[in-house]
């Protein structure tokens, strides 16, 4: 718990060290509620039939944009985070300490995890307080238990992503796919069914499409976890799929690194 | 459980590389024992930092075993990093935006410290190597020496029994450098009981810090032993320098004939001087015969003795077995 903490900390000392980029982050997120309530708008009379399930449009808007948001920070920020200790040359120092390897490799991405979360309430809190977000039917514990799901999945691929840093220095190869599949295939500003049939096969390859599908059926409507037993298996699957697959991955990058000698390069 | 601080038996390792693999280390064996003043000396590349690193746990050896501590490097890793502090060679291994303070506090934590103790131990730290007027300055502004001395800090925080230093002294002006050797040895060996393995390029750190020391050269460790006497089995007076008074030509034909001498070289020459380097093969040197050519040419002697190179004569040697 100390060392939790202690990584905790260090990372919000270093985050507010840059207090424009710090404080300008809140701002930006607190200014994307802003314009997914003024896209709501302007779409409002002119809304899709995809969207008759769901609910109202800006409610859809902000359940895709701050979910996915946080769900695509465990996709990047495990290799980003390495990269940073790499740079600045504090990965080393890090791994002769009596701290586990996978912990002083992983734990510098916990504050920006943590900021993710409360930047997510906030945004919601936002939602609801200023632009009538409407929650008022939210099956919340179908939404936790479906983003603990979406969150375990991601952080694995995520996993995956850092150990590709530890080997090649950089996350590249697997950087590109978060803002594809953010923007485009994972259904944050229109419904998965409104995109052409192709696209809909990759979309439903990507547990944020069905994570994004299921919590909004949670939120909007106050599906219970029965009547989304389909997106809790599918997210569980990729869970075991993607779970093993990136600590084995990891296992391997760290034991290459140590073998090769190239643990503390960049 | 051994009673070594530090062991290694025939320990290799091969970098991989474009085209096969860089043999960094060949079959080291090393003993060392606890409150001992280690040094690895030898050029670069020749494997100190590799040496060291895999004894920290940081690089896996190819083959062979090492122990710290009584603990095997690959199979108790976790416990040899309980009980070991490296000193890293680049000082560049803490977070800039954060102070000083803030970056002891945090490492001290990963070494299990509770929050109070972690502050009290960085706090002591920060006192004894009086960095406390810039505990709260971010550490992006100290000076080197500033710097390696927060390095040596972090490797003390949780009281290793030993301890690791790749260069600590590079790069720090010499009066810093002086005291941090003096912290090195007075302070943690001769005080605290500590073992310490520390790798530099000075010879004068290594002849005045070490009670052992390692000569480590292309990846095999060529001697063990005290500086003093390391320095006194190599150089052996095998080479003598003659310093002679004036030019003198032809000289080093008559000296290239005498008993026992393998060459003669001119290490320098000017109007006033010339300075010859007589090496001979064994440590017999036929000194009335010297002397004898020496009057016959009639040339002035101005300087004669062992050509005294210190823990270098080592390096220049093609095999040595102490």
């Amino acid at each position: 718990m100390t060392k939790l903490l202690a990584f905790l900390q260090r990372g919000f000392l270093h985050a507010s060290s840059y207090r424009l980029n710090f404080f300008g982050a809140y701002l930006g997120t607190a200014l994307s509620v802003v314009f997914f309530a003024i896209l709501a708008q302007f779409y409002g009379n002119a809304r899709s039939a995809a969207l008759a399930p769901y609910g109202d449009y800006f409610t859809f808007l902000l359940i895709g944009g701050v979910f996915a948001r946080y769900l695509s920070l465990g996709l990047r920020n495990f290799g980003r985070e390495l990269e940073l200790e790499l740079a600045v040359g504090t990965l080393e120092p890090m791994l002769v300490t009596a701290t586990a390897p996978a912990l002083a490799l992983l734990g510098p991405s916990l504050w920006t995890l943590l900021e993710g979360l409360l930047l997510m309430l906030g945004q919601l809190a936002l939602g609801i307080l200023f632009f009538n977000a409407d929650f008022s039917h939210a099956n919340w514990l179908s939404a936790l238990t479906l983003a603990a799901l979406a969150f375990v999945a991601l952080n694995a691929w995520g996993l995956l992503s850092a150990a590709f840093v530890l080997v090649f220095k950089r996350a590249e190869p697997l950087g590109w796919l978060v803002d594809v599949t953010l923007f485009m295939l994972a259904g944050v500003y229109f419904p998965v069914s409104v995109m052409p049939r192709v696209l809909q096969v990759v979309a439903y390859a990507l547990p944020l499409s069905h994570a994004l599908e299921g919590l909004r059926f949670a939120l909007m409507r106050g599906d219970s976890l029965s009547a989304l037993a389909r997106y809790v298996f599918i997210l569980l699957g990729f869970d075991v799929l993607l779970l093993p697959l990136s600590l084995v991955a990891f296992r391997a990058a760290l034991n290459h690194v140590k073998r090769a000698g190239s643990l503390g390069h960049y | 459980m051994s009673h070594l601080a530090i062991a290694a038996s025939a320990l290799t390792h091969a970098f991989p590389a474009a085209r096969g693999s860089v043999q960094a280390l060949r079959g080291v064996d090393l003993r060392i024992e606890p409150g001992q003043f280690f040094g690895l000396f030898g050029p670069n590349g020749a494997g100190k930092t590799t040496l060291i690193r895999i004894l920290a746990t940081l690089i896996r050896p190819t083959s062979g075993t090492a122990q710290v501590h009584g603990f095997d490097v690959v199979r108790q890793a976790a416990q040899v990093r309980a009980h070991i502090g490296l000193v890293f060679s680049n000082e560049n291994t803490f977070y800039g935006r954060l102070t000083g303070r803030q970056n002891l506090e945090f490492f001290a934590a990963l070494q299990n410290l509770p929050r109070r103790a972690a502050r009290r131990r960085a706090a002591e730290l920060l006192e004894f190597f009086s960095l406390t007027p810039a505990a709260q300055v971010p550490f992006q502004t100290y000076s080197t020496g500033m710097r390696q001395k927060l390095n040596v800090a972090r490797a003390l925080l949780h009281n290793p029994p030993v301890l690791f230093l790749d260069e600590p002294t590079k790069g720090m002006d010499v009066l810093s450098a002086e005291n941090l050797r003096s912290l090195l040895r007075m302070e943690l060996v001769e005080r605290q009981h500590r073992t310490v393995m520390l790798t530099t390029h000075d010879l004068e750190e290594m002849e005045t810090l070490c009670d052992q020391v390692g000569i480590l050269d292309h990846g095999q460790l060529r001697a063990v032993g005290a500086p003093a006497d390391l320095i006194r089995e190599a150089s052996a007076s095998v080479v003598y320098r003659l310093e002679l008074v004036g030019r003198v030509n032809g000289f080093t034909r008559h000296l290239s004939n005498l008993p026992n001498v393998q060459s003669v070289t001119v290490a320098s020459q000017t109007e006033h001087a010339t300075v010859l380097d007589l090496t001979f093969a064994d440590s017999h040197t036929p000194e009335s015969e010297l002397w004898q050519a020496i009057l016959a040419q009639n040339v002035k002697v101005k300087r004669f003795g062992p050509k005294d190179d210190g823990l270098a004569t080592l390096l220049k040697r093609p095999e040595q077995n102490v």
